[in-house]
């Protein structure tokens, strides 16, 4: 699981009203080498809950993600090198996403978080 | 992006302190210059030429921002420096370089102090090994030579050529029904040499008659991905010639993967929190025979690095300008029995051939591929029949899954929503016919499932580049990534499914479409492949759609499609189990469903139920492609169809072999369709015989293969969009039939 995909993800149990973002909890991570698209990336931040991704990279032990983003950031390669690296090459192998307003705690395992509820969480 | 060149300058060049006094090198550590700041490789070697012959760029390390340039000669190397370093440099868009001298030491660094072995004795792998000058130095030319003149199949990295059976990629595995002849004359001496060795004359298991092999042409730096051949594919030992170029070959074994079948960790594994790897290298010279039998070929990975060079003995070996390997197999009939269950596809369900299957596919698999999608469709249909892609079981995944959810405690405060929502909680019609189903045929089903459908695929290509797509129920994932402009997410409600997706690299999760773990609005488009035909009465169809359409952005789209009533081949709906009545009401009631099922099947489940499926022609299982015969909707509409057509087809053929009450005006909507597991893929497998056992599923011995139904409600023309309709904050911008399937597009308002 890639941190924008946990910048997606929100616990929607039924009367959850704060579902997001989900905590991570890391037990393995790994790096796996994406192509670096800059258009993508400049795209794709409007999108984001930012604060959930800085909180989420440093969960991850990236620190070097500014914890608020302007635009003119989006110019600078390096900067872009990083939020690349941080949002799309790193992956939560082992671990766990857990509600912030329940605690629930879903697990992910070889990469693949399960979301599914129990019956009586829908 | 070079990665070749990348392991190189990572294994051999040692990064300069800054600022330490520098001996002048022909080698130039570039800092603030690589592709990922837009500057190929190609454009570094062109800018540095000028200033003498550049004999290689490589990457330092894995950040793309530093190189490192070797020149031929010393003094160029130090003339780029002079000139270049710390001044903007305008032909590399402006940047200002940070350059130092770089010393290359191969022996310090390479591939992670693993030592590369020249004998396999001293891998200590069992049934690994390596017989150096197997050929002679004339046997080879003549091999090479034979093979030269034959014709290749292009590969995304090299080149192949399949004798005696064919090794299909995709399925990776080989079609025994499609044998094309016997191993040719060029190598009948070598294989009645090999027929005589010990691993093979010996060994448990037969490896004789060796009756495949596979020639494969590895270009200089190209390697192959760590993998286990197929157990199911192949008996015995494998037997791979390396000729005209070296190399060396990595073996991987992970000693803590104990979540292979469950997917569920141990407590061991939580605690260390990582698997062990096992490595062992082994240099392959021109002329050696591998010899891999036991544990070398059951369970341990191999993998040649992609690498120009290899480091031997503390020296450099260069690869030769190609290696051509000559891999001979003898291919398996029946199932693997092996004793290294966690690896063997013929005993466990869903196991990935390699943990880096991406990358298999990857090389393997090219785009040009789906050029053929076609062929291959076909090809798999009778493989599907005939039996070969991958197996499964019950292991698990639903208990799996089951298991993962129960980890957890539920707060209180959720249960108490119990009794609002029961009526969209997953009712067992679904659980067991749905999600059981495709949990227990995941492999199999996969495997024959890679035709993409134009009309998706076109929708797909239509969104703006940099889109993010949800796939609703994505199952094998065939549409993830079909658009590479695009960011995709999968989920789908099967684990196994989800698993193959994740092998492939895809970016899934387990999730339940009525329940999308998404924040709203988020994405640009949305996609429901074939999925809301298995979902069992109208509430939870819209609910669904309501789903798809929460998740998108105002003005996002949302694509639809479920098989129709109206097939195009009315000869598919003979081979469906009509259920009995009309399923108007929600069916969420256990009890009810099973009453339900009794009804059409007297006591025990299905055995009961006549199955038309006496033609099993290899289009059977293909999704997407098809449909049935017309019949009216539910509640009551017409659907706009003109009731005289209705009246002329309305029931499937042979529909009197049901114990419904046969009222022939009747609209048929509710289906089992089968799916044809293969005799030698089940049969080993606990799960299909518990299945069998309990009557979950049947045997079917004229074709050899046990059969599981699959529930389905195909949709009546019209009756999709009635039920998007019944969806608010979005419109139908599109709506059509296609190869029997109904579909719309919806935009989110």
């Amino acid at each position: 699981m890639r941190l924008l995909t946990h910048n997606m993800l929100s616990c929607n149990i039924k009367g959850v009203t704060k579902g997001f973002p989900l905590s991570i909890e890391v037990q393995k991570l790994d790096t796996k080498e994406t192509d670096f698209n800059p258009d993508f990336l400049r795209n794709i931040i409007p999108k984001l809950e930012w604060k959930a991704f800085h909180d989420a990279a440093v969960s991850v032990g990236l620190n070097d993600i500014p914890e608020q983003v302007d635009p003119v950031m989006l110019e600078y390669t390096e900067f872009l090198q990083k939020f690349h690296h941080a949002l799309l090459e790193v992956h939560l192998e082992e671990g766990a996403l857990i509600c912030p307003e329940t605690g629930r705690r879903f697990p992910v395992t070889k990469g693949v978080p399960n979301m599914l509820l129990l019956e009586d969480e829908v | 992006m070079d990665r070749t060149s990348s392991a190189d300058a990572a294994g051999g060049f040692i990064k300069p302190k800054p600022g330490a006094e520098q001996e002048p090198t022909a080698h130039l550590f570039v800092a603030n210059c690589g592709p990922a700041v837009g500057l190929s490789v190609n454009t570094i070697k062109t800018v540095f030429s000028a200033f003498g012959p550049v004999e290689a760029v490589r990457l330092a390390g894995d950040s793309g921002t530093r190189v490192v340039v070797s020149f031929e000669n010393v003094q160029d190397a130090a003339a780029a420096k002079k000139a270049l370093d710390g001044q903007k440099c305008e032909d590399l868009q402006g940047r200002v370089m940070f350059m130092q001298f770089s010393v290359f030491q191969p022996p310090v660094l390479a591939e992670d102090h693993l030592p590369v072995m020249t004998t396999s004795a001293d891998c200590g792998i069992p049934g690994l090994v390596l017989y150096p000058d197997f050929v002679s130095e004339v046997e080879e030319q003549r091999l090479l030579a034979s093979v030269d003149q034959l014709s290749w199949q292009v590969l995304a990295k090299r080149r192949v050529q399949h004798y005696g059976y064919e090794f299909l990629y995709k399925l990776r595995n080989v079609d025994l029904s499609q044998k094309l002849g016997d191993l040719p004359p060029f190598v009948e001496e070598v294989v009645s040499r090999l027929s005589k060795l010990s691993e093979l004359t010996e060994s448990r298991e037969p490896s004789l008659p060796l009756d495949q092999l596979t020639v494969n042409e590895y270009p200089r730096g190209v390697g192959l991905s760590p993998h286990i051949d197929t157990h199911s594919a192949f008996e015995g030992s494998i037997l791979s010639l390396s000729l005209a170029g070296s190399c060396v070959m990595e073996f991987r074994r992970y000693t803590n993967e104990s979540s292979d079948e469950s997917g569920i960790r141990t407590e061991h594994d939580k605690e260390s929190g990582k698997s062990q790897m096992e490595r062992r290298a082994l240099f392959l010279p021109p002329r050696s025979l591998l010899v891999l039998s036991d544990e070398a070929r059951y369970s341990w990975h191999h993998y040649i690095p992609h690498h120009k060079i290899d480091y031997v003995n503390g020296g450099v070996v260069e690869r030769g300008l190609r290696r051509v390997s000559f891999t001979f197999r003898k291919v398996r009939r029946g199932p693997c029995k092996c004793k290294f269950v966690r690896y063997c596809d013929s005993q466990v369900e869903g196991i990935p051939s390699s943990p880096f299957l991406s990358n298999m596919e990857s090389e393997e698999c090219s785009h040009s591929d789906w050029l053929n999608v076609e062929t291959m469709a076909d090809t798999s249909a009778e493989l599907s029949e005939d039996g070969s892609p991958g197996w499964n079981s019950k292991t698990l995944p639903q208990t799996e899954t089951e298991k993962a959810v129960n980890e957890v405690e539920t707060p209180e405060e959720t249960r108490q929503q119990l009794s609002q929502y029961f009526s969209i909680r997953t009712p067992e019609i679904e659980k067991q016919y749905v999600h059981k189903v495709y949990d227990a045929i995941a492999p199999h089903f996969s495997s024959t499932r890679f035709a993409k459908w134009p009309k998706v695929a076109a929708f797909l290509d239509s969104l703006s580049p940099g889109s993010v797509i949800a796939d609703s129920g994505c199952g094998n994932g065939k549409y993830l990534g079909l658009n590479p402009s695009c960011f995709f997410i999968g989920c789908d409600i099967s684990p196994a499914l989800v698993a193959i997706c994740a092998q492939r690299g895809h970016e899934a999760l387990v999730a339940d479409a009525l329940h999308l773990p998404y924040r709203s609005g988020f994405y640009d488009a949305a996609i429901s492949i074939a999925v809301l035909h298995h979902l069992s009465n109208d509430q939870r169809r819209v609910r669904a759609v309501e789903e798809l359409v929460r998740v998108v952005r105002t003005g996002g789209k949302v694509l639809i499609t479920v098989w129709a009533v109206e097939q195009e081949d009315s000869k598919l709906v003979q081979k469906w189990t009509p259920l009995q009545g009309k399923y108007t009401e929600s069916w969420v009631d256990d009890e009810e469903v099973t009453s339900h099922l009794k009804k059409s099947s007297s006591t025990s489940s299905l055995d009961m139920i006549q199955e038309f499926d006496g033609n099993a022609e290899g289009k059977l299982d293909d999704e997407e492609e098809f449909l049935g015969e017309r019949e009216e909707e539910q509640d009551g509409h017409r659907g706009g169809l003109s009731s005289l057509a209705e009246s002329e087809e309305q029931e499937p053929s042979d529909s009197n072999s049901l114990p419904a009450a046969g009222k022939v005006q009747e609209p048929q909507q509710e289906y089992f369709v089968p799916w044809h597991l293969p005799y030698h893929r089940a049969e080993v497998t606990g799960a299909s015989v518990a299945a069998l056992a309990s009557g979950f599923a049947r045997k079917d011995d004229k074709k050899g293969a046990v059969v599981y139904n699959r529930y389905y409600h195909v949709f009546a023309e019209g009756e999709l969009e009635r039920l998007t309709s019944k969806v608010k904050g979005a419109v139908i911008v599109d709506s059509f039939y296609d190869k029997s399937n109904w579909c719309v597009i919806l935009q989110k308002l």
